[in-house]
């Protein structure tokens, strides 16, 4: 998710007319919601299927079909060139693609300088995974003498000035001491040899993904840009550069295409090995009217059809869709689909539901919790609910109980997520604790799920439904909470017997075992004042823990124990 | 309970216990046993109890005193219940066992009689049954004072939100579904189409598990399906993304991000018309504050059939809202990357005088449906946010109160009943 910045009175020179708030508002609708905006400036959400959204060039183009203004396909050309650029077969581990194009007639105002900082910056993160995947480079095409190469070199051995300082540094140095360098050096790490860009001379245009050179830093006075574009993914690095390319023809530019030879990975390559880009013909598209009217619930003529696509930059002609080049969000003919339906308006859709017979199947698992609930909220307590993220302080330390194996997380942003609960107890104490102010006697339970590993298990692990209850206050005891096991149990037609058991967290001499038969449904018992301290509570506690899932499957069992 | 002296009871408060006059005439030296028997009042039980205590012996047919005793508890204790004094409940029973004392019966008259004319609060049960409500006066209370406030059994807010939600799509026919929360990245994210390389599986937004390390994925076909409609589209009808896709990294457990895991596994497993519905807890790696927690509820559900359309999509995220007790609900395109048309519904607060977005949904990508469901259908899916709901409604700022604090008194005094 990226969030744009646009000057108002930019936008609205690209779109070619002014803007009113309801027009900007209305763009909302296009699937960019707006994120803040005032008389100057506004800024918009950008979605990562949309790239070709985060310059003000290329949101004015598709602004101007959908607001009305213009129709149809933007159709570029792209001047044939004679800038030669070499690949070096030794970039193929490291950074093995690459694409370019130059640009001519630029005029580097305030507004095109802005823009083309804000798309760089944005391409990088979004389509560019932060500049691994794709990494963009401009550059004064007057300070150098192409052809140009592409390969990788010795970090330690080469040396140029980068960009914004005076004196010439190793590749390594720059990775350890430009601001670029210790952002963006770590995708270089693994590889011995680093890549690099140069022109004929040996002098250096850029260090990708890491700086330009200083040498051919882009000002006012720049006319031809010479674009690289390096990375990882061949489609990407195309995609960013039509992106790029075109938001300078919209400003007035010419373009002139790069031919690339040497190590080309993937496709695009033509007979002696040499490709041309960029490549900026339109993706064609066939998508059937009736696809389009099923799932929309319309019936659109080939004519509404066709007005519609105009609307969205599309052409359509002899059944074919044409496709602009710097949407690189079409994969499939529902991608076309979308645009119609945003083209006609989601707001102009009346909502309806279908005839789809199917009958009502509830779970059996949340069926029976609902009972159980009931049962105990019957009894005077207080439904909470817990997190099932906790931290070993708390599950284990605090109770006096040895750890157990659990589900862990990796790399949890802060230590209290550090693993699932086993248990639903601790929080019942998290609970009280965090209510010492409040009104006593405190009677609280959960229904919940705790997580424990089961390598039996698809996921390594199961999920096991818990209730438990606690009882806080100044005269509370063990008998408390028995006499409650003993009506849940009645009232669900369960024989049962408190067996005498030791645990850790209870006072010794006051906990049992709750056993049906041959299964120990779980736990009741007063807390040890060890453990009250540890949770920082005041007054005594009695809880019970019962299986839930093994209580279901005795009472599920029809004649059983009634 | 009260208790007064039997016949023979006070018999001995006159005379004296029998065991105890045997030991004043032993005093004076033994005594021939036959002579006892002539003498003493009531000498079978003076001699049985007197034995019992260790007071006495009898040998040659002469009786002996071995012991004095100090004090004279029973008598004492007869003496004490007859002036109505309580005594020790030892005394009591041994008194009541020798049929020295009994209970008094109350009558219930002799017990209604106390009240007659008398102004009373507690309307005791005699009064009523004897009829004797007529003889007395009832002393007017305070009514307009509720007395002490006491806490009752209930569901938690968030609990009744979720079986509201529940309600309705049972209402509507749905199918109630249930997943991991520990699920495999395959469920979670590849089979849903999400790039390997996708930034919502950055370590910053998932919980990658330390244990278990790894799962067990679902059937080779249904994994070489997925694989290869990631890497060129398959027989979807679509390019693809285009990369290479690891099996190891489907392998990897998470803590689910989304309950759209249980979607993608339902249809693995229907065959459509099918209407599924699941209500769970998610997680996100974030930072906890007032506005985040790294766990809360999705509500989510999908619609299989050859014949719905965008339409019916947003009906039935118009009906569920409505219900839910919305009234005015908009839908705003989005982008999700296993939906196309995808669609953010928004809702409008009262309270609040504004429009907020309540969650993702749209028609699932012909990528995700046609690997896992067999075949190209048609599938409205959402997946909407239960406590972003809640807070906007009813202003509750800050969303720890939910899993975290607890707090008894917001959950106490809530009137979120319903």
């Amino acid at each position: 998710m990226a969030v744009v910045e646009f000057e108002i009175a930019d936008l609205e020179k690209m779109v070619g007319r002014k803007l009113t708030k309801d027009q900007l508002k209305k763009i909302e609708m296009m699937g960019f919601p707006i994120e803040s905006l005032d008389d100057k400036k506004i800024l918009y959400e950008v979605f990562p299927n949309r790239p070709d959204m985060l310059c003000v060039e290329g949101f004015a183009r598709s602004v101007k079909t959908y607001l009305g203004f213009s129709k149809g396909l933007s159709k570029y050309t792209v001047k044939k060139g004679v800038i030669k650029l070499r690949v070096n077969k030794n970039v193929e581990n490291v950074r093995p693609s690459i694409v370019a194009a130059v640009v001519r007639n630029v005029k580097l105002t305030d507004d095109l300088l802005r823009s083309l900082m804000q798309v760089q910056e944005k391409l990088h993160d979004t389509l560019g995974r932060k500049r691994k995947k794709v990494a963009i480079g401009l550059h004064d095409m007057d300070k150098v003498l192409p052809p140009f190469e592409y390969k990788a070199v010795e970090p330690d051995k080469f040396r140029f000035v980068p960009l914004d300082f005076s004196e010439e540094m190793s590749m390594r140095e720059i990775g350890e001491k430009h601001s670029k360098g210790r952002d963006y050096i770590h995708i270089l790490e693994d590889s011995k040899i680093w890549p690099i860009i140069m022109d004929s001379r040996g002098e250096v245009l850029s260090f990708p993904p890491i700086i330009n050179g200083e040498l051919t830093r882009c000002t006012e006075k720049t006319k031809n840009i010479f674009i690289d574009i390096t990375g990882t993914d061949d489609i990407a690095v195309n995609q960013a550069l039509n992106i790029i390319v075109t938001a300078f023809a919209d400003r007035g530019c010419t373009i002139e295409s790069v031919d690339i030879s040497g190590f080309i990975k993937k496709k695009g390559v033509n007979a002696s090995g040499v490709r041309s880009t960029p490549n900026l013909s339109p993706q064609k598209i066939k998508v059937d009217i009736n696809y389009v009217n099923k799932l929309l619930d319309m019936t659109l003529s080939q004519k509404d059809f066709s007005n519609l696509l105009s609307k969205m930059g599309y052409d359509f002609t002899s059944g074919h869709i044409i496709a602009p080049c710097y949407r690189t969000d079409i994969m499939h003919p529902i991608d076309v689909v979308e645009d119609i339906a945003i083209a006609y308006g989601y707001e102009n859709f009346k909502p309806k539901i279908p005839a789809v017979p199917t009958i009502t199947k509830r779970s059996e698992k949340n069926e029976f919790n609902s009972v159980l609930r009931e049962l105990v909220i019957g009894a005077g307590f207080q439904e909470v609910i817990t997190t099932i993220l906790t931290n070993e302080a708390d599950e284990f330390i605090k109770m006096n109980k040895p750890k157990e194996e659990v589900c862990e997380t990796k790399n949890p942003l802060t230590v209290d997520c550090s693993m699932c609960r086993l248990y639903l107890l601790p929080s019942m104490m998290r609970v009280l604790s965090h209510n010492r102010t409040n009104e006593y006697p405190q009677m609280i339970f959960e229904i919940g799920d705790v997580i424990i590993i089961d390598r039996e298990k698809e996921t390594g692990t199961n999920d096991v439904s818990k209730l438990c209850t606690a009882m806080c206050g100044t005269k509370v005891g063990y008998e408390n909470l028995s006499v409650v096991i003993d009506a849940l149990m009645r009232n669900l037609g369960i024989a049962y017997d408190l067996k005498k058991a030791q645990d850790a967290s209870f006072i010794d001499g006051r906990c049992a075992e709750i056993w049906s038969g041959d299964r120990c449904l779980g736990v009741i018992g007063e807390i040890h004042p060890q453990v009250l301290e540890n949770w920082n509570i005041g007054n005594p506690v009695v809880v019970f823990e019962l299986n839930a899932e093994k209580i279901r499957g005795i009472v599920s069992k029809p004649g059983k124990t009634k | 309970m009260a208790y007064r002296l039997t016949e023979e009871g006070e018999e001995y408060l006159r005379k004296g216990l029998p065991e105890e006059n045997l030991v004043k005439i032993l005093a004076k030296g033994p005594v021939k046993l036959r002579e006892l028997k002539e003498e003493l009042y009531k000498f079978d039980i003076a001699l049985a109890w007197a034995k019992k205590k260790g007071w006495v012996t009898i040998h040659d047919g002469m009786v002996k005193l071995i012991s004095s005793p100090k004090t004279s508890e029973e008598y004492d204790a007869l003496g004490h219940l007859d002036k109505g004094e309580s005594i020790v409940k030892d005394v009591l029973d041994i008194l009541v066992k020798r049929g020295l004392v009994e209970e008094i019966r109350e009558d219930i008259y002799t017990k209604a009689e106390k009240f007659s004319g008398k102004e009373i609060g507690l309307l005791e049960s005699e009064l009523i049954k004897t009829g004797k409500w007529r003889e007395v006066k009832f002393r007017h209370y305070n009514v307009s004072s509720p007395g002490q406030r006491i806490q009752i059994g209930k569901k938690h807010i968030l609990t009744v939100f979720a079986e509201k939600a529940r309600k309705i799509f049972l209402d509507l026919g749905f199918t109630e579904a249930s997943g991991p929360l520990v699920e495999s990245t395959f469920w979670c994210f590849d089979s849903l189409f999400q790039p390997q390389d996708h930034p919502a599986r950055d370590l910053a937004d998932t919980f990658y598990m330390k244990n278990p390390r790894e799962v067990t994925l679902p059937n080779g076909k249904i994994v070489d399906s997925v694989k290869r409609t990631h890497e060129h589209g398959s027989d979807t009808g679509s390019i693809g993304w285009r990369y290479s896709f690891s099996e190891a990294v489907s392998k990897q457990p998470i803590l689910r991000t989304h309950t759209t895991a249980v979607s993608a596994r339902s249809l693995a497993q229907i065959k459509p018309p099918a209407k599924i519905f699941c209500l769970g807890r998610i997680f996100r790696n974030e930072t906890i504050d007032y506005k985040h927690l790294a766990e809360f509820t999705q509500v989510e559900g999908i619609v299989v059939d050859e014949n719905v359309n965008f339409r019916d999509h947003l009906g039935y995220l118009k009906e569920f809202y409505n219900r839910m007790g919305f009234e005015k609900i908009r839908f705003r395109p989005a982008y999700f990357p296993y939906t196309e048309m995808s669609v953010e519904p928004e809702l409008y607060f009262e309270e609040r005088g504004e429009w907020m977005e309540m969650g993702g949904s749209g028609i699932f990508r012909p990528e995700v449906v046609k690997p896992l469901l067999g075949i190209d259908c048609p599938v409205l899916a959402w997946g909407l946010g239960l406590e972003r709901l809640i807070m906007l409604k009813y202003g509750i700022a800050d969303i720890r109160n939910f899993y975290v604090k607890n707090d008894l008194r917001l959950l106490r005094d809530s009137t979120i009943i319903g």
